[in-house]
This record gives structure tokens, sequence and C-alpha cells, in this order.
């Protein structure tokens, strides 16, 4: 049994991948939410799909099935690398190949303290003033991940420029960007399901435009940027 | 006309945003954001309707001349049929 963003949950037909990804997130005792098993069909449909191999194809199909699962209650997944600072977790979202991973790694160099949470795909959950990341055993090809549960203090969405600048979003800018960086090919009732969790998510958690090089003054400009943020009720 | 299956709407964020789900994620990879009126005619458009239908729909809800809103109903269907949206 394992637990990962607050859900208990089995695992059967997962694959090796999975065992060893999921080590630091098993749990004794308790009674599972929900199972996670990949049957043959789904891991050989899953092969076809993305040319993995077969146990690379189970470990695919598993992560699909936790987030599916994620998203039945209340949270969801944003493909990003996810920063802890004190206690905090900031998101870097964006395209693939805009510099996520980089900027993370130059929070790490910039930042005593800093480790990453989750280098692909956090778990975003609701708790009472907003959301928590989670890492979980699904966090990339490099496995970067940590079996923690941090509040989200922002979402930065990376773009490459030849000159650093952050701004921060609409909510509604914040969600045509946020969108596209989860899960999209589910049942309408799960698509509702998983836009409210977003309409929540942009409403609860300051989401921003950081315009960057790959140097370690983005870094600096993004923390001063999003570690400021107060939300106050007068 | 009609609009496609597989589409959910939803208003997230003072916007109301269309998203293809199931297996439409597969043909249509992308995202609608709609303004109030073309909200209102996605909407009377998840069912079978003709652009009387929808006409007179518009001038019930809104306070629009009836030539401006035939042009405005117009341009909406012609693009929802651009993006192969209607069936």
């Amino acid at each position: 049994m394992y637990k990962a963003a607050g859900l208990v949950f089995g695992a059967e037909g997962c694959g090796e991948t999975f065992l060893a990804r999921a080590e630091k997130y098993r749990v004794t005792g308790g009674v599972p939410e929900f199972t996670v098993a990949v049957t043959d069909e789904e891991a050989a449909a899953c092969m076809r799909a993305s040319g993995l191999n077969g146990d690379l194809s189970r470990y695919l199909a598993s992560g699909t099935k936790f987030y599916f699962e994620l998203i039945k209650r209340g949270g969801m997944l944003l493909h990003s690398s996810a920063v802890a600072l004190n206690g905090e977790a900031y998101l870097f979202s964006g395209d693939p190949g805009a510099g996520k991973s980089t900027h993370a790694g130059l929070w790490l160099k910039c930042f005593p303290g800093a480790y990453v949470l989750n280098d692909d795909k956090p778990a975003l959950t609701r708790c009472e003033n907003g959301f928590l990341a989670s890492g979980t055993p699904w966090s990339g090809k490099n496995d970067i991940s940590r079996n923690e549960s941090l509040p989200v203090k922002g979402i930065a969405f990376i773009e490459k420029a030849p000159e650093n600048s952050i701004e921060r979003l609409s909510p509604k800018d914040a969600a045509v960007r946020i969108i596209p960086q989860t899960v999209r090919r589910i049942s309408s009732a799960r698509m509702e399901e998983l836009l409210d969790t977003v309409d929540r998510l942009v409403t609860t958690v300051p989401v921003y435009v950081l315009k960057c090089r790959p140097d370690e003054d983005a870094a600096r400009l993004a923390h001063s940027a999003m570690k400021s943020y107060q939300e106050k009720t007068i | 006309m009609k609009i496609k299956e597989g589409f959910v709407l939803r208003r997230v964020a003072d916007a109301t945003i269309v998203v293809p789900a199931g297996k439409t994620a597969l043909d249509f990879n992308g995202m609608i954001t709609l303004n109030d009126t073309a909200a209102f005619l996605w909407k009377l458009l998840e069912e079978d309707r003709n652009e009387d239908e929808l006409l007179k729909a518009m001038l019930g809800e809104y306070d629009v001349e009836e030539d401006i809103a035939r042009a405005g109903i117009e341009r909406f269907v012609k693009k929802l049929s651009a993006e192969g949206l209607l069936v």
C-alpha cells in the first residue's frame, strides 16, 4: 500500500519501475481508498500508443490512473517542476523545452535549503486557504521527488526571453495557461470536476508569467516577486 | 445545426471556457474562450437549432436590434462551422 498527496492506494500490475519509484511512498496499515491496477490489455495499448517498453508502459498507465483518481477527489496534476523552499512550494510550468527544470535548478543553486519536490507532475490538492503540492511516484524521467506536501506559494509560467521580467496573470489568463498543462483526455464529468478545481486554483493561488534567461538573476527576480505575495483581508 | 458531442462548457474565473473531453480531445487539441453572447448561443446549440430559433432567443435575452443580432449569429455560426464544431 502507498500514500501520496494524502491518498492511500493499492497498486497492481504497475511494473518494476513503479515499485522502485514508489518505495518511499510505501505505508503499512490503513484502508486503501482505491487501487491503481494496470491490466495486460491497458499496458499493451499504452505500449502501442507511447512506443515505450512494457514496464515503462505500465508505469505511465499507472500514473494516468492515479491522477484520474486525484481529479475525482478535487485535485489535479500540473506539468511543472515544483521547488520547495522554507516550507512552501513554488511551481514552474510551461511548454516542453521552456526551461522548467533548468529554472528549478537555478533556485537550488541560489537559495540554500531549496530542493525539488517533484520535477514533472506534482499533485495539487485542496487545503483550507489554497492548494498543497505533493511529490508522487510519477515525477519525470529523472525520478526526482520527495514524499512531502507543501502549500503552493505561486505558479510561474516560464518563457524564454532576452531580458528577465515577471508579471502577475489575471485568473482568466492563468486558467487559459493552466488547462493545457493538465490532463486532457477525460470524460465530460471528470472534465467538469477538473475545471472546477482549476477555477479554485486560479482564484486562490497567484499565477505569473516569467520571461527569463537561464541565469541566476532570473531565479532571484522570480523568488523576490513570488515570496512577497500576501493575501490580506481587511 | 448543433454543436458536436464531447465538449464541456464551464465558467472558470469570470470566463466561459470550452474544452474537449474524451475522444474529442484527440480531434480538437485546444480550448475555446467565449464571451457572454457566444456562451449563450453555444448553450442553445447543444441542442439542434436553426438560425431563426437562435435569433428569437437572443432578442428575448438581450436588448439588441434584430439586424445586429442576426449578423452576430451569422458570424458566430460561420466561425463554429469553420472550426468544424457543428454537425
